[in-house]
């Protein structure tokens, strides 16, 4: 294979030492723009029922935020109302004399307005900038209001990707109270995100909620994962943490477990059937009930058995090429995806994940490689060029290229690509779910779509008519 | 929680139609309307073009065409000359309109006849408060 159209080949735990080091992140981010701190600690607080963010500056962060998210998001695309989002409407005078006495109002006017139980301050660059002290404002406020006010120090030059999330989950933890007593067999599951600003499928949540439950699990609450300040105040009486999506679920997982002892089961994500037995199992043995667990492995991989037993027979032998940015919005379900593939005898090729996600989420990508997960890796020239990276034109001609260059093919990802193997259109699979044994159906389905279909002429024409 | 929402049904659906819309011009300029067609576009599609999609729609298994706007009407010459190319390729044919050109029997008669004799099939009309 000639190296034009190769950036990068070797492994993921090679592309995480050339990110490490600087190598592959380019000076100019250009390529890839990622959630800045701002928008990651309102997708947290997004996800607690009757909590009002409270944007401390102009006009237009709020209105991208609460626009983006109505219309992307939430109500249009999925019927999820959005939370109201007041702002301070920020303006010049505001920048010269200060806006703190402007946020005070705004923050009493919300709590007459909306009777929240929870209101959060967010505070963007220009209160950053001139030093606005809201979390003092916050302290105020809250002797004159009924609902419980914080604040978060937000501004886009403060932090990245992930310092919004994990200030998020640190506010979070500043809300939960001494435990009365501690409530058996229950469970808290952290980093969730469903609500208006979900970044999960709540199928996927429901899908761990049925099997913990035939277990005879509780959940306390799913932080923040539709979660209401009463839940998370009784966070600490549940007896185990337990990690969904844990590259955003871990970082609060780790302080619970550092200042409050509480003990955390983290492990990867349930995708296939040892993941599942893992992530089930992570959370009975802790809990004492594995016996139990090991029922319900038992009785629901009965149920599967002819979707297991085609996965193999289907998957042995192929190259799987999985593409995770065409279909999911980091690289973490990818590599669930490539490990679930192996699971089932093939040998996955993860394609095109940016460096600059791996950076974003660098201690999961630690966590899954201390974990054995260390899949081979493939970037393209494509994944750098000017725009966003998932869906260029170029690295579509690029997959086409790599496809051609191995045998017996399969391709996991977006039915927007046209490489010359079966497509497994992992697309169709959004409102369904993917975790646990309920996502071996379905994702055993898709796969014996994709190989049916494969000599079903597909058109690029009509692709460039409705995509151009 | 039924099965029906937690296992992905049927996935065999192959393409069965093709929607050309063949202009955003129209008589009228409805509100709820989801090509924002008005009286002032004027942007037929070619022949040329139409008839490649049409080929492209044939390969991919499609078994029927329908002919959408705007107002397919407005460039009658040209739906004419899509129907006829539709119909040697062994397609369907289907139109919509609002019927703006059927002022009276004897051009009603003039539009359709025409039509009928390229192997239109079906023909539909948008008939409601807003045209």
């Amino acid at each position: 294979m000639g190296n034009d159209y190769i950036a990068f080949h070797g492994d993921l735990k090679g592309l995480l030492e050339k990110v490490e080091t600087g190598e592959m992140i380019p000076k100019f981010q250009a390529s890839h723009a990622p959630m800045g701190k701002f928008m990651t600690a309102f997708f947290v607080l997004n996800g607690i029922r009757h909590c009002v963010p409270l944007v401390h500056a102009p006009t237009g962060c709020t209105l991208q935020m609460s626009e983006w998210v109505r219309r992307m998001d939430c109500c249009e695309r999925r019927g999820v109302p959005l939370e109201p989002v007041p702002c301070t409407i920020f303006d010049e005078s505001d920048v010269i004399y200060g806006g703190e006495g402007k946020l005070l109002e705004t923050v009493l006017e919300a709590d007459k307005k909306y009777h929240p139980d929870l209101i959060v301050i967010l505070s963007c660059c220009t209160a950053g900038i001139i030093g606005d002290n809201v979390e003092m404002i916050a302290q105020e406020a809250e002797k004159s209001v009924n609902a419980r006010v914080l604040a978060i120090k937000s501004e886009g030059f403060g932090g990245d990707f992930r310092s919004g999330y994990e200030d998020a989950f640190k506010l979070i933890m500043e809300l939960m109270e001494p435990p009365q007593e501690k409530r058996k067999g229950t469970i808290n599951i952290l980093g969730a995100r469903v609500g208006p600003t979900a970044t999960e499928i709540s199928e996927d949540l429901k899908e761990i909620e049925r099997l913990l439950d035939e277990a005879g699990i509780k959940i306390n609450a799913e932080v923040a994962g539709g979660c209401t300040l009463e839940e998370i105040r009784r966070a600490r009486e549940a007896e185990l943490n337990v990690s969904w999506c844990y590259d955003w679920g871990q970082k609060l997982g780790d302080l619970m477990k550092d200042r409050f002892g509480m003990p955390y089961s983290r492990t990867g994500l349930p995708y296939g059937l040892k993941a599942t037995e893992e992530w089930l199992l992570g959370v009975a043995r802790p809990l004492n009930i594995e016996k139990e667990a090991l029922e319900v492995i038992r009785r629901e991989k009965e149920k599967v058995l002819p979707e297991l037993s085609y996965l193999e027979r289907a998957l042995k032998g192929k190259t799987a090429i999985v593409e995770p940015s065409t279909v999911f919005n980091g690289p973490i379900r990818g590599l669930a995806m490539a490990r679930m593939v192996e699971e089932f005898g093939a040998h996955p090729i993860v394609l095109n994940i940016h460096p600059y996600t791996i950076k974003e989420r660098m201690p999961s990508i630690k966590y899954l490689l201390e974990t054995g997960l260390n899949p081979e890796v493939i970037l393209t020239p494509g994944v750098f060029r000017l725009g966003s990276y998932s869906m260029q034109s170029e690295t579509e001609e690029e997959l086409e290229r790599i496809v051609q260059g191995y045998d017996n093919v399969i391709y996991f990802g977006s039915s927007d690509r046209y490489p010359d193997c079966p497509v497994v259109n992992l697309g169709l699979i959004s409102r369904f779910p993917r975790f646990g044994f309920r996502g071996i159906q379905n994702i055993a389905k898709l796969v014996e779509t994709a190989l049916k279909d494969t000599s079903r002429p597909r058109s690029k024409l009509f692709k460039e008519m409705i995509y151009g | 929680m039924g099965e029906e929402k937690t296992l992905i049904g049927n996935l065999n659906q192959k393409l069965q139609w093709v929607c050309l819309l063949l202009t955003y011009r129209c008589t009228s300029e409805c509100s709820h309307c989801f090509t924002s067609s008005s009286t002032h576009k004027d942007d037929p599609m070619k022949l040329s073009e139409a008839q490649e999609y049409l080929e492209e729609a044939k390969r991919v298994g499609a078994r029927r065409v329908w002919l959408f706007g705007g107002e397919p009407f407005f460039y009658f010459d040209l739906l004419l000359s899509i129907v006829e190319s539709a119909k040697q390729l062994g397609l369907e044919v289907t139109t919509t309109s609002n019927a703006f050109w059927a002022t009276s029997e004897e051009s009603a008669v003039r539009r359709l006849c025409p039509l009928k004799e390229k192997g239109l099939e079906y023909i539909s009309f948008s008939a409601d408060p807003f045209h």
